[in-house]
């Protein structure tokens, strides 16, 4: 077993070290039939704020040679809509669920995890930051998102050294690392980073920037990033070392076993399940198999 | 809604098409407007799986056409496709019909539907976009091809009306205003965002049909307007 929580009085302990990433597989069981849910180490679900939002404009979603640019507003029926609606299915699932969870206001984080305590198919909770958070807006909602099921805090992938310490010493049971990248592009030229788009809940926005799209960015290229950040926080706490997933651009056995061997307990898959959707049950196995 | 994998048995050019026959697989029933996403272990797969509009399956196996330029054009036979499907909402067609007009610029994603309705003893028109003057494709189906724009005879000549154009909500109003009180479901719109999961989980392929921005994969792909 992989304990997540190591800390917290629940703690968070999964059969094997493979997940998927939030906004991937939906609240539920959207992939039944295509996804062997048992063999999941947990369920991460799409992202939950604490009132209902509604989908961005389309288009959301843009195909590119080496990935995928996802742009969607984070719909979602509310956390308190979602627990209604989803909570049985949760229970049912099989492997433990966390409930990615949008930061927004410390206010609306703390309500939102009182109503996700409880819910009884929750086994934890993904608080997700802005990629451009202030180091004092992150200690913030991390405090106010304790006191319910253990809190794993996703950090930006490129801010993930400079925010680790500061999350773990706002309380955070562990740390995914990280977010995937904000990126634009004007299909089908090449892909260039947007560091400038503030954005909201998470989620770029578009700024009217000629034909680019902007968005969440998925693809295989991601990955040396997602190792050189997994290395770069396990480097920087070495004295309070926090169990850390790492997540991006992980589409083989062979990352999953390099972010494995850099220190991280565990993984998310993201874009490579709507590619494979049985990826996630093999590269589990295989793992388990050493 | 499964995963399966089929074997391309023939490849053929047909109406200026890519005709595709796959086989070796499970029986699965698609509906007209259905979908499958694929993947083929190609140099021309896209990074995201393929929406293919298969019809006419039979003993394990489906049958699609793609334009020269879809990334598909490049199977071979004996190449391996893996199918997640069926996907979405399809057509439906009404009981008492027997006129069911086209709308799309090429046959590739409503070659299902015109064959079951001919199956159906449907009189089909293809209407295709201008310009009048282009010649006129052959087609390997018994449908009338008319060119041009949508007019009031065409409008009252059809119990149905199935589109796949870049902007159906336009092309609805115009029905509208060509023919007063058309049935329910007489505008039947195929819409065709990007897809990445066809699950309903990624919330990607939202698109706006009347007052609310739905997920093509799930509500639609086949939206009654």
């Amino acid at each position: 077993m992989i304990e997540l929580a190591p800390h917290h009085k629940r703690g968070l302990s999964l059969a094997n070290p493979v997940m998927n990433a939030s906004g991937l597989l939906g609240f539920a069981d959207e992939y039944r039939g295509l996804i062997d849910f048992s063999r999941l180490g947990a369920f991460v679900t799409n992202a939950l704020t604490a009132r209902p939002r509604t989908p961005a404009h389309p288009p959301n979603a843009t195909p590119l040679p080496n990935g995928v640019l996802i742009h969607t507003g984070l719909p979602n029926p509310g956390v308190r809509a979602a627990i209604r609606q989803y909570d049985r299915e949760w229970q049912r699932l099989g492997p433990p669920v966390i409930v990615h969870l949008a930061a927004t206001t410390p206010e609306d984080v703390r309500r939102s995890v009182e109503h996700l305590d409880l819910a009884e198919g929750v086994s934890g909770v993904e608080l997700g930051l802005r990629d451009d958070v202030s180091v004092e807006e992150m200690e913030h909602v991390i405090r106010a998102a304790l006191g319910g099921p253990p809190v794993i805090v996703r950090l930006p992938l490129l801010r993930a050294a400079e925010l680790c310490e500061a999350a773990a010493r706002a309380g955070a049971d562990a740390l995914t690392v990280g977010a995937p990248l904000r990126a634009s592009a004007s299909p089908p030229g090449p892909l260039s980073r947007s560091q400038s788009a503030r954005p909201e809940d998470g989620e770029s926005k578009d700024e009217g920037d000629g034909q680019k799209s902007k968005g969440r960015f998925y693809g295989p290229e991601v990955f040396p990033m997602a190792l050189e950040a997994v290395r770069a926080v396990v480097g920087a706490m070495p004295a309070s070392p926090l169990p850390i997933i790492g997540a991006g651009g992980i589409f083989s056995e062979e990352n999953a076993r390099a972010i494995l061997s850099a220190g991280a307990a565990a993984v998310q898959v993201d874009a490579a399940v709507w590619v494979d959707p049985g990826i996630i049950a093999r590269m589990a196995s295989a793992l388990l198999e050493g | 809604m499964r995963q399966f994998t089929l074997s391309v048995a023939e490849i053929a050019t047909s109406g200026g098409q890519i005709y595709v026959r796959c086989g070796g697989g499970p029986e699965v029933m698609v509906t007209p407007g259905q979908f499958c996403l694929a993947r083929a272990d190609i140099a021309t797969q896209p990074f995201l799986r393929v929406p293919l509009y298969p019809f006419h399956t039979h003993d394990g196996g489906l049958e699609f056409f793609v334009d020269p330029a879809h990334p598909y054009a490049a199977l071979e036979p004996g190449d391996t496709l893996d199918l997640v499907g069926p996907c979405g909402r399809g057509f439906s067609l009404p009981p008492r019909a027997a006129h069911l007009l086209v709308v799309a610029g090429t046959l590739e994603r409503l070659y299902a539907l015109a064959h079951l309705a001919l199956e159906r003893h449907f009189s089909v028109t293809l209407l295709l976009p201008p310009p009048p003057g282009a010649p006129l494709p052959s087609l390997p189906l018994d449908v009338e091809i008319q060119r041009g724009a949508l007019t009031a005879d065409l409008a009252a000549w059809a119990d149905l009306i199935a589109v796949d154009v870049s902007d159906p909500i336009t092309f609805a109003d115009e029905v509208r205003r060509l023919r007063l009180n058309p049935p329910p479901g007489f505008v039947q719109a195929l819409v065709t965002p990007p897809m990445p999961c066809g699950v309903g989980a990624c919330q990607a392929c939202r698109v706006e049909i009347g007052p609310s921005r739905k997920r093509a994969c799930v509500a639609g792909p086949v939206f009654h307007l």
